[in-house]
């Protein structure tokens, strides 16, 4: 028996799937679904990221971090998008899909 | 009547007097020991008087088996669960966040105008 020492994911969902009839490959239907299930988990992992990346930034700029940390906030609010649970109690434009709006 | 009663009151009588007999005098031990009874501890560690002088305890025989069996399981469960892999979605999320985060900013690097494209 060969230990793997890492897991390995296809990192695109099946090519057979057909969205508008999912029950064309009950295969194909349920690996979209698991497909789906990971895209969330790198979702909430890259939140994560995000949120040590700002605490660290908050703790090095100390009294600058309104200036200097900006970025990291635009980047983490835009990061938990519909990630994690209890989005109920947050306005819906930081949880919902962002919208387009055309600049002038 | 008389007769029957005075016959149980004799009866009665008789017999608390041996069992008033037999509590008082005895053999010295007394109703609450039984063979083998010791009044106070004899102040041993596990009441196990100590070897003669110049010899050791000899183990018993249930203890070579039971400290080798207790050694290895300490060993094998602090190397074997050490050495177990890491395969659990969360790792493999946070190396795939990693990547797709680094190739993120190689792009908004190399396009300056793609910006706005990182946007989900």
């Amino acid at each position: 028996m060969v230990r793997k020492a890492k897991v390995e994911f296809d990192e695109q969902p099946p090519d057979n799937f057909d969205p508008k009839n999912p029950y064309a490959d009950p295969v194909a239907m349920l690996e979209y679904r698991e497909h789906l299930v990971r895209e969330k988990w790198i979702q909430i992992e890259t939140a994560k990221i995000i949120r040590e990346r700002l605490r660290w930034c908050y703790r090095i700029e100390g009294i600058n971090h309104h200036q200097k940390c900006r970025h990291l906030v635009d980047q983490y609010l835009e990061a938990t998008r519909g990630v994690g649970w209890g989005k109920d109690a947050r306005p819906p434009e930081l949880h919902e899909p962002k919208k387009i709006i055309e600049a002038e | 009547m008389r007769a029957i009663s005075t016959a149980a009151g004799g009866m009665l009588r008789a017999r608390l007097r041996s069992s008033s007999r037999v509590r008082g005098g005895g053999d010295g031990a007394g109703r609450w020991t039984t063979p083998g009874h010791e009044e106070r501890p004899k102040g041993y560690l596990f009441n196990r008087p100590p070897p003669p002088p110049g010899e050791t305890r000899k183990w018993e025989d249930w203890e070579l088996p039971c400290y080798i069996t207790s050694f290895l399981t300490v060993v094998i469960l602090g190397v074997g669960l050490n050495a177990k892999p890491d395969l659990t979605i969360e790792t493999w999320a946070h190396e795939k966040a990693l990547e797709r985060l680094k190739q993120q900013e190689l792009a908004a690097v190399s396009g300056g105008g793609d910006a706005d494209a990182d946007a989900e």
